[in-house]
């Protein structure tokens, strides 16, 4: 009788650390392109320097400004409207984020998630990558890319605090939402 | 301009084949935008991002600098203007005064066509260029 005694080993768990790892993965993905959204949007509004722009008449039909010397204008219901002053956007200065005005451009940021592991924050406005980049006009107005790398380091850490290692590089995957416009 | 825009524009104008691609050569790189009236082909650069990114005692910059040349003629003009800003800049040391450069390196290339008021076409080409800085 041949007798032996033997120490086995078996690890049967790569399948469920590697599903885990993929979660955590994807929870850091869609977390940080959802805040890379959210620092667009944000740095679009607050205060600008640059040049002022009429954006429509404010009015007030009210009877005690007749004889005020305000203009006036007659609506088609007949009544009067008296313009009291002017509503202005202030654009952006070269060098400042881009500037909120009507919205198109900050309403059409968006998160779009390409795959378990990938997303994009994309500006669907057509002008958008102007004011980035800059005309022949315009000096850029930078707005995406310093969204994006205000969480460059986080997601650099929070992906190699799930994987383990320090030292791969995201930047790719952070940046590559802007990067083919135009091409 | 700051100490980075300094080793930049130093680096761009020392680069003859890129000058001499440019129609005012040496004085046709620009920072942040050429005036009105500037002769094409050109180069623009101007800072896109910056970051203190700090991990130890030491000061890290991490700074993007959007750099392209413009053309009045073709993308293929205002991409060969790239490839030698690009020969300049990716992977080669610049010397920024009070700095150490740790690291130069092209990341994302940015390519676009803009058509102005009166018709003109200008084809921009370029990339954006990540600085890392330490002191």
């Amino acid at each position: 009788m041949d007798l032996k005694i033997a120490a086995s080993l078996t690890f049967d768990a790569i399948g469920p650390i590697a599903d885990s790892l993929q979660l955590r993965a994807a929870q850091v993905v869609g977390r940080t392109a959802g805040a890379i959204e959210m620092e667009w949007k944000r740095a679009m509004q607050g205060p600008r320097s640059g040049r002022l722009y009429k954006r429509g008449r404010i009015t007030s039909g009210a009877k005690y400004l007749a004889g005020s010397g305000l203009k006036s204008y007659q609506t088609k219901g007949g009544n009067t409207r008296y313009i009291t002053g002017y509503k202005v956007h202030q654009a952006s200065a070269p060098g400042e984020p881009a500037a909120y005005d009507y919205g198109h451009y900050a309403n059409s940021i968006q998160v779009h998630i390409r795959g378990p592991l990938s997303a994009e924050v994309v500006a669907g406005a057509d002008y958008p990558a102007y004011l980035e980049y800059g005309t022949s006009k315009m000096a850029a107005r930078p707005t995406a890319i310093p969204a994006a790398e205000k969480h460059r380091q986080a997601f650099i850490r929070d992906m190699a605090a799930i994987t383990g290692q320090g030292g791969f590089s995201a930047a790719g995957a952070v940046a590559s939402a802007w990067s083919n416009w135009g091409k | 301009m700051n100490v980075t825009e300094t080793a930049l524009y130093g680096t761009l104008t020392g680069g003859t084949a890129l000058t001499n691609l440019l129609a005012a050569g040496t004085a046709g790189v620009y920072g942040y935008q050429a005036p009105q009236g500037s002769t094409y082909p050109l180069v623009e650069f101007g800072l896109a991002s910056g970051e203190d990114v700090s991990t130890t005692p030491h000061r890290e910059d991490s700074e993007i600098y959007l750099v392209k040349g413009v053309s009045t003629v073709s993308m293929q003009q205002a991409g060969a203007i790239e490839a030698q800003i690009d020969a300049l800049l990716h992977r080669q040391t610049l010397t920024v005064t009070g700095y150490t450069n740790i690291l130069t390196k092209r990341e994302t290339q940015v390519r676009y066509v803009e058509t102005a008021d009166d018709g003109r076409q200008y084809w921009h080409a370029g990339a954006h260029y990540r600085v890392w800085l330490m002191i």
